[in-house]
This record gives C-alpha cells, structure tokens and sequence, in this order.
C-alpha cells in the first residue's frame, strides 16, 4: 500500500510540471536597492560591494508595509504627521489609541534610538511600494519604537501602520480600493532581516504578532504581547486536530519585557496554545491555536 | 561580478522550481513573493549555499512561506486582492490540475511534518536524502518520518473513504 499511496500523493499533484520562474528583475531591483535595518554577520564576509548591505532588510521587503500614502499626500502637498492643527493632532493620536492603549512600549517618548537611521532607511526606501502601501498603509514613523534587545543580540523594532486615509482610498483605482479598505490599524515586528507581517489590534490580542527569521534561524522567535502580560508559555502548534500534540509537548516558558517575548526552541514551527499569564502568575488568556494556516491544504483550526 | 553571475545562473535553474514548490502550498501572488524572498537570501548567504542548491533553496522557501502564514492581516488583503484582480483582468496563470478530493482531504488531516515530507517526496520529486536537508533533518530521521507519514497517510485516506462511502447511503435513505 506504501507505494500505491506515493502514487495517489503524486496523482494528486495540483501542478505535476514546473512551472516558469518569474522574471529577476524585480529581485534584481531589490538587492539594488540601498537599505538596510541590520546587516547580518554572516553577510559580512560574502558582501559583495553594491548589494551586501542591503540583503539583511531585503528579506523582509515584501512584508513591510510602505508609503504609497506618502507619495500620495506629498502629491497633494501635506502629510499626516507634519500637520500643525493641534484638532487633527488630537485626532490622529486618538486613531493610534487602539493600539497606544495596549501597548506600553508605544507609549513611552521617542529617544533618539528608536528612530534608528537604517531602520527610517528601510522605510523610506519602500516608499515606491504603492502595492504594500495598499495592503497594510503605511508605518507611523512617530510611534516606532525599539522596544528591546533579543538574549541573541537583536534589536526588535515595533513598526505600527495606519491604513490609507478614506481620501486617499476613493482616489486609488476600483480593484485597489476594496484591498485598502481591509487594512487596519497594525503593528509589524522588525528584528534582524525579521517580519511579523502587520496583525492587526484584534490578532494581537489572539497572539498571532510572532515573527521568525526566515534565512535558517528558525529557532528564534519574537513576540509582542499587550499590556499586563508578565509571562508566556507556548506550546507548538499542530496542524491536526485528531493529533492534538499540543496537549503533551513541554511548553516554552518566556519572560516578558517591554511587550516583547522573544525566545528560541528548536524545531517548534507555528505556536499553537497559548498562556498569557499576569505579574502575579494568574492566567489572564488563554489562546487555543495562535497559528494560522494558508490554502491548498491548511488544515485551520 | 562573479557572485551576480553566479547568482544569476541559480536563480536561472531553480527559481522555477522554488515558484512551483510555493506555488503548490500558496497562491499565485505568494509563491510569487516567496521566490523574491528565497533569492534575497540566497544572495546574502551566496557562500553558504551548497553543491546541491535545491533542497537548500526549498528549505528556505518553507521557512518563508511559514513566516507569511503568521500576517494574518497581510493574508487577508492579498486574498481580498486576488477576488478583486481575478473580477478584473488577471494575469495568464497556470490552472491547478484537479486531484482526488479525498487524497487532499487525507494530505490536510497530517500533521504539517507528516505532510511535509510526504509532499516533498511525492510533489517535488526530492530523493529522501534531499527532503532530509529541506526539513534540516538527518536522512535516517527523514525516512522513519517518511515511513509513519505514509502510514498515518494511508489511515487518513482509509476514514476518508469510509466517509465518503458512508454519505450517499445516508442521503439515500433520508429521500427514501
């Protein structure tokens, strides 16, 4: 029977032939693009001298979320965070609050360190990306913070993103307009070549704002939590719920600072159950499966 | 000069093999920004990259593809854009072949492992020894894995059947 179910595997095949690679040049385009949040040790000593310094940030191009909306109102001659009117303002910081309310680290002043230049790089630098801009907004430079350092070294920058204004949204093109409707008020993780993509306030509260490197360090994880959160202890996801493994693994128990959880452990793919607990050590959430799954085959729970 | 021609000829003979791979597990748009990933790092970790450059270049596009799983909210607006590019002028894009509902049903009951290196083996047509370094396992690990998913597989296709066996019967006798 084994190899007649490789056969049924293999018949079942969605596209049995390869397909065409995509052209290069937008790959090209990219590893020319000159930014950088931090360039990875590694990277170092194979740095070739026009791309190297840019490769680090690259691996998370695709997941940061930029600025259309700044060429946007540039465009139309003002932006959101320059305005003077001290009503806009207090309406601006009250669009934030969803986010500022949960998050002490948010609301804390800007030093100097949070507004790393590489990092305000990385964000300028995608600010052609009218596509990313549409699908996530674009960061709020005033509220990025470099909420800690990882035990491995890396510093971990919270990047929150506002969603296109309804202005700028009935401006944009009918098929784009429906995509930027569904952005949200959003926070990205940053940490060393590493994105959460942009969960918004209601993910975060399900403890879906995880990031992991994608270029071999995947025991490494970063995780943002609300307020009040002391502790967390994560079991590794399953992808079955017939086989509920998370129900018998060793949790990984991770100290809270500053909103962020970082921690690592080999081989623990997607977290799964989750227990927040508070400064007293009671449970003060209980998440049943933080993962989330992506078709053909996601088996969501 | 030499790395980017180097780069250039990896990305030239396995770029479509990297597409495809994302491809069978996301959507168009994803396997597409999956690739662009794949290769950024590949060039940052040029040196690093081995003889075999495949199962190297999968494994990273694994980690990937599991990374864009966790932007929910990302997911989201790209499936909210797919509906709305696909109502308008969508791109030639290759149609998925149809395949038993009940060996994808089954596929979708394993745990992401188990699937994984069934699929790696079946789909991408890797030897086990290549799957093993996909998944960053010893070749030894990888075939006792192989052998329990096959197992678990064939279970999961048993109660499937069962199942599906089962529903017109019902249906039969509800009209009756």
């Amino acid at each position: 029977m084994s190899e007649r179910a490789m056969d049924l595997i293999r018949d079942a095949n969605p596209f049995p032939t390869e397909l065409p690679a995509p052209p290069i040049e937008p790959v090209l385009r990219r590893l020319d693009a000159n930014a950088t949040v931090e360039p990875p040790r590694a990277a170092r000593r194979l740095r070739p001298p026009s791309f190297g310094t840019v490769a680090a940030v690259l691996s998370t191009a695709t997941a940061v979320a930029v600025a259309a909306l700044a060429i946007v109102l540039l465009s139309h001659g003002r932006s959101p965070h320059t305005g003077t009117n001290p009503h806009q303002q207090a309406a601006t910081s009250a669009a934030y609050r969803p986010l500022t309310s949960i998050l002490g680290v948010l609301r804390r002043p800007q030093t100097s360190a949070d507004r790393d230049p590489s990092l305000l790089r990385v964000l300028d630098a995608q600010a052609h990306s009218r596509r990313l801009a549409i699908l996530d907004g674009t960061p709020v430079i005033s509220l990025v913070r470099l909420a800690t350092v990882t035990p491995w070294g890396a510093k971990v920058f919270l990047v929150p993103y506002q969603p296109l204004t309804p202005e700028v949204i009935s401006k944009l093109p009918a098929k784009e307009r429906e995509v930027a409707r569904a952005a949200r008020l959003g926070l990205e993780i940053l940490s060393a070549g590493t994105t959460s993509g942009v969960p918004g306030v209601a993910q975060l509260a399900g403890g879906r704002d995880v990031a992991n490197p994608a270029s071999g360090r995947s025991d490494r994880y970063v995780m943002v939590v609300p307020d009040g959160v002391a502790k967390v202890a994560l079991w590794r996801s399953t992808s079955s719920k017939a086989h509920p493994r998370t129900t018998h693994s060793k949790p990984v128990i991770v100290t809270v600072h500053d909103n962020v959880a970082a921690f690592r452990a080999r081989a623990f793919g997607f977290p799964g159950r989750e227990l927040w607990y508070g400064p007293s050590g009671k449970v003060v959430k209980r998440i049943a499966n933080a993962s989330s799954c992506a078709p053909p085959l996601g088996n969501c729970a | 000069v030499d790395s980017r021609a180097r780069f250039e000829a990896l990305y030239r003979a396995h770029a479509g093999a990297v597409r495809t791979y994302a491809r069978r597990r996301s959507d168009p748009q994803t396997s597409d920004d999956v690739v662009a990933d794949v290769f950024v790092v590949a060039w940052r970790r040029l040196g690093d990259i081995p003889d075999d450059p495949l199962p190297w270049l999968l494994g990273v596009a694994r980690r990937v593809l599991a990374n864009s799983r966790r932007g929910v909210a990302r997911e989201e607006a790209l499936r909210g854009r797919m509906l709305s590019e696909q109502a308008t002028a969508a791109p030639p894009e290759v149609i998925p072949r149809a395949a038993d509902p009940a060996v994808l049903s089954a596929l979708g009951r394993l745990r992401e492992r188990d699937r994984e290196a069934l699929l790696l083996v079946g789909w991408e047509g890797l030897e086990p020894a290549q799957a093993a370094r996909v998944l960053g396992v010893a070749a030894n690990t990888f075939s006792a894995r192989l052998y329990r998913a096959r197992r678990r597989f064939e279970r999961a296709l048993a109660a499937e059947s069962a199942a599906s066996s089962n529903r017109p019967r019902s249906a039969k006798a509800e009209v009756l």
